[in-house]
């Protein structure tokens, strides 16, 4: 599955950056993301819960930071196992000027393979799944930026 | 599950020396009353003190290196007695038993993934704890470390130089392969009007057994014997490989087989999870019980046979077909587990029911990254059955002919019976051209094409289509020695034992395993045939136990084989058991052994009328016996071993006689299609079949609708499809798609019987039905779509592919508005 997308943000590259590269605030926009621990300036670990039709349990996940170009470009792997299921996702997360100078456009694309119990339902039922969550993380990621903003830099 | 219509004929059995004549006869089968009223006792009924129960950690990836696998936490979990890893199974077990020649003798397999992940689903560690729960929650928490690698997803690319390998040790996915050549193929190539080319696929699929795989092992440490309770349904099959695997004495091994609930061959290859429970049993000093879960049954149980031809057919103007020539790839899964005995298993009916002598098939058997296949109801016959129905449909097709007269043209006759094809297999009887007519009555062909008629003017399609099949039982094992001849299995053979007690009552016990098919009526009723007495006073022992039930090395249900090879080890012992009454009877009535008549319950002198009850006999013969002479056996209890007169078939030109009974079967669907939709609506299904002399018709006749609707929801239905990343699409039943009762017509019956020149009593073995189902459907649904000229080349009809098919196609004759 690939899902790509773009988000513009009203506040600056910096602000954004930290924001998306601080572990603790991109736990806090994944839903029902919980238990991080951070292992190292470039890994996290953390479990999720994740209910798709008749499959419902509890994923781990470990993350990775493979590239890093601050305040520009990131790719993070994440390598989820549970309920008999596998999902391994590669994302790349481009920032860029948004249309005002305080804005931040962010690009990103994510290449998604579950393997196991899940991929037999994947077809019909994950696609939507998948969206309704990665949107969830997209709004939630505006929201903590708004607030991060407002908090100030 | 659906009503039937039938018209069974008289039953023409041998009349039997004495008694009563209770072959033949629909009683109610008597354990029915136990399964209908919750009173079955399966394999999870068996309840032990102290058991522990497993959880299994299953591979997310089709095809991948094991990293690392890390069993702390899971350890630590409360209630969690043992983790154990493919790895620390494999220190503790041998690999298992391969049936393959070299190089693919020397795969490992073992009950754990090792090293590698090969498919879905597979079994890479095993958590051990008090409750099935707690052993759930545990297996959650292995962490598996995986080297993704890419997956091998079909045949015939698993079969190329440059595809992934699965084995290492091997060096390539080639299970095995060989060339089946018989008669002339060449010389009727040439002398063909018409060559028509082809490719077919038979889709992967498997049954929905009501009660899935299961195993409760318990090792007792005092004395150093296992006992292995499981609803393995060759369970002699299966104690060789447990007690190779466990290094185990098989007089260690005690199986336990109680009431099975459904199989249809999928409960053949459990064997490694035997293996897994009584490893476990044995290193903790515990009970350890497995029930499989539908999810783990659909992805990691036994597939069948996945099969792709690429044939071509010589065919005279006249539709007589002369010759078959090409490839077929039979795709085995990951591990050869019962394979590659389909790659011959099939030969049984090389040439279906027809007649022509040429044939040359380079079959392949190869390893892919999918669940291992092994036998399913039609087990590799049915695959190779809807070949030649479809090569049918082809040349008629082709040349303008009628389908039916086709098949007529090129049936074996009932005059040439019994007849031996060139493979050296012989037909044990029938009249193929009757039942087809019959069938074609039965549906009332000519009304039928006017309604279709007068449907498509109104843009409605319906269709007729209509196949034979053979329904071969009883197989010779030695056919495995044309993939290997230096494998030590040949022959088929069934022990029974029926025994009188001093109270005067019968006992039986056999081989074979119960799911259901009604084996303890059948039994009761041959002995009671045998013994003057009612069925209902023989007592025919549930299930099979190694310590009470004798056996053979073939003992199990697989190839309908239980009528034929248990029916002729309860006649022998059941005669034999009669003979040593009238000795005794005699000597106690003053007369001669052969004026006594069993009868009622009694043994009668003929000449005088004076007659004794059994349970006189039984009494003075094991309690009283100085009132018989000391030379006069008075052993009332007989194991009959019965053993049909096969040969070794010659592993250099293939040839032999591969199984014993050929019933056969010729199905009619009437369908509806929605062209819109690629909806199938089955509309009407029709039955003939001739399976010779029934014991009893009301079983036969279950088994002849559970194959034609199993074979219905095969067509429209099931498939265990995979995706190209090697993931199973059809992980429960929400997507493994089963028919209920809504889904098929009333299945209507009628029985021809042509008595078996093989078989004893005249009988063949039934039930597996020939997969008649799949071609017929195939044929209703392209007749019905025959103005847009589509054809279907799968098995598996799905709306999707009928819809795909349809595309951009519009009807030849415009239907008006």
């Amino acid at each position: 599955m690939e899902f790509q997308g773009n988000v513009e943000f009203a506040a600056p590259r910096e602000v954004v950056w930290k924001i998306i590269r601080d572990p603790t605030t991109v736990a806090k926009a994944m839903p029902d993301f919980r238990d991080l621990v951070v292992t190292s300036p470039t890994s996290f670990t953390g479990s999720a819960k994740v209910g798709v039709s008749v499959i419902r349990g509890s994923f781990r996940f470990q993350f990775q930071i493979e590239e890093e170009n601050p305040g520009s470009f990131l790719r993070l792997s994440a390598r989820g196992r549970g309920i008999g299921s596998s999902v391994d996702i590669q994302t790349r997360v481009t920032l860029a000027d948004g249309g005002s100078p305080t804005a931040t456009r962010m690009e990103w694309k994510a290449e998604a393979q579950v393997g196991g119990a899940l991929a037999g339902i994947a077809q019909r039922l994950l696609d939507q799944a998948a969206d309704r969550t990665v949107r969830d993380i997209f709004t939630n990621l505006s929201r903590l930026v708004r607030e991060g903003t407002a908090a100030g830099p | 599950m659906s009503a039937a219509r039938t018209s069974p004929r008289s039953v023409a059995v041998p009349a039997p020396a004495e008694g009563t004549g209770w072959v033949g006869k629909s009683i109610p089968t008597k354990e029915s009353v136990r399964f209908t009223t919750g009173h079955g006792s399966y394999l999870d009924d068996v309840k032990l003190e102290g058991t522990a129960h497993i959880a299994l950690v299953h591979s997310p990836y089709a095809h991948a290196r094991i990293r690392s696998i890390d069993v702390k936490e899971a350890s630590a979990m409360p209630g969690v007695l043992a983790v154990y890893t493919g790895e620390d199974i494999r220190k503790l077990v041998d690999p298992f038993m391969q049936l393959a020649p070299p190089p693919a003798d020397k795969v490992l397999d073992y009950p754990l993934a090792v090293e590698k992940v090969r498919f879905v689903g597979e079994p890479v560690a095993v958590v051990v704890a008090r409750d099935r729960y707690l052993a759930a929650d545990a297996a959650e928490m292995v962490q598996v470390d995986y080297d993704v690698l890419p997956p091998v997803m079909d045949a015939e690319s698993a079969a190329s130089p440059s595809a992934p390998i699965l084995h290492e040790a091997i060096g390539t996915n080639r299970v095995w392969d060989g060339v089946y050549e018989y008669g002339d193929v060449d010389g009727a190539f040439a002398q063909a009007d018409l060559v028509i080319q082809e490719k077919f696929h038979y889709h992967r699929f498997n049954s929905a057994p009501l009660e899935l795989n299961a195993a409760l092992a318990s090792f007792d440490r005092r004395t150093g014997e296992l006992t292995l309770y499981t609803n393995n349904v060759m369970p002699m099959f299966c104690m060789p490989l447990v007690a190779s695997s466990l290094r185990l004495p098989s007089d260690r091994i005690r199986v336990i087989v109680p009431d099975v609930g459904g199989s249809f061959g999928n409960k053949i290859n459990s064997f490694p999870y035997m293996v897994l429970v009584s490893v476990l049993s044995m290193q903790l000093g515990r009970p350890v019980k497995w029930t499989e879960l539908r999810s783990e049954f659909l992805a990691a149980g036994t597939h069948g046979n996945e099969r792709t031809f690429q044939i071509e057919a010589a065919v005279r103007k006249d539709g007589t077909l002369l010759g078959l020539r090409g490839e077929a790839f039979d795709d085995t899964g990951a591990y050869a587990r019962y394979e590659p005995a389909g790659a011959v298993i099939w030969a049984q009916v090389a040439f279906s029911m027809y007649r022509h002598k040429n044939l040359r098939l380079h079959f392949h058997s190869v390893f892919t990254n999918k669940c291992p296949v092994g036998p399913n109801r039609g087990y590799s016959r049915a695959q190779h059955l809807f070949l030649y129905e479809r090569i049918m449909d082809r040349i008629a097709d082709r040349l303008g002919l009628d389908r039916g007269e086709v098949r007529e043209r090129n049936f074996v006759r009932a005059d040439e019976m019994p007849y031996q094809a060139p493979n050296g297999t012989v037909l044990d009887g029938g009249d193929y051209a009757r039942a087809l007519h019959r069938v074609q009555e039965m549906l009332d062909l000519p009304s039928l094409r006017a309604q279709q008629k007068a449907l498509r003017a109104r843009g409605r399609y319906l269709g007729v289509g209509i196949a034979a099949a053979l329904d071969s039982a009883g197989n010779n094992f030695a056919q495995v020695r044309v993939i290997n001849p230096h494998l030590p299995f040949s022959g088929n053979s069934e022990s029974a034992r029926v025994w009188m007690d001093m109270m005067g009552r019968v006992h039986v016990a056999m081989g074979p395993t119960n799911q259901g098919q009604g084996h303890e009526t059948m039994a009761s009723q041959i002995v009671a045939h045998e013994l003057g007495l009612n069925p209902e006073d023989v007592h025919a022992l549930p299930g099979f136990d190694s310590h009470s039930h004798p056996y053979t090395g073939h003992s199990g249900a697989y190839a309908s084989r239980t009528a034929v090879m248990g029916g002729g080890a309860l006649l022998g012992a059941a005669r034999e058991l009669r003979r040593r009454i009238q000795v005794i009877a005699a000597h106690l009535l003053k007369t001669a052994p052969e004026d006594i008549l069993l009868e009622k319950g009694e043994a009668r002198s003929r000449r005088t009328g004076n007659a004794l009850p059994l349970s006189v006999i039984g009494g003075v013969a094991l309690g009283n016996s100085l009132e018989l002479p000391l030379d006069m056996d008075t052993n009332l209890s007989v194991t009959y071993v019965y053993r049909p007169p096969f040969r070794i078939p010659s592993h250099v030109d293939k040839k032999g006689n591969f199984t014993l009974t050929y019933s056969y079967q010729v199905h009619g669907a009437v369908v509806e299609v929605d062209p819109e939709t690629g909806k199938v609506h089955l509309r009407r299904y029709v039955a003939v079949d001739d399976c010779g002399n029934m014991i009893n018709p009301a079983i036969v006749e279950g088994q002849v609708i559970g194959a034609a609707v199993h074979g219905i929801e095969a067509a429209l239905l099931c498939e265990a499809k995979y995706g190209a990343d090697g993931q199973l699409l059809a992980s429960s039943f929400t997507d493994y798609l089963c028919a209920t009762s809504l889904d098929v017509p009333p299945v209507e019956v009628e029985h021809f019987i042509t008595p078996s020149t093989a078989g004893p009593m005249g009988v063949r073995g039934v039930g597996e039905g020939g997969g008649t189902a799949l071609p017929a459907l195939a044929a209703a649904v392209e007749d019905a779509l025959s103005p847009f000229g589509v054809t279907f080349q799968d098995s598996h009809l799905t709306p999707e592919r009928i819809q795909s098919a349809m595309r951009g196609r519009a009807p030849t004759v415009p239907s008006p508005p």
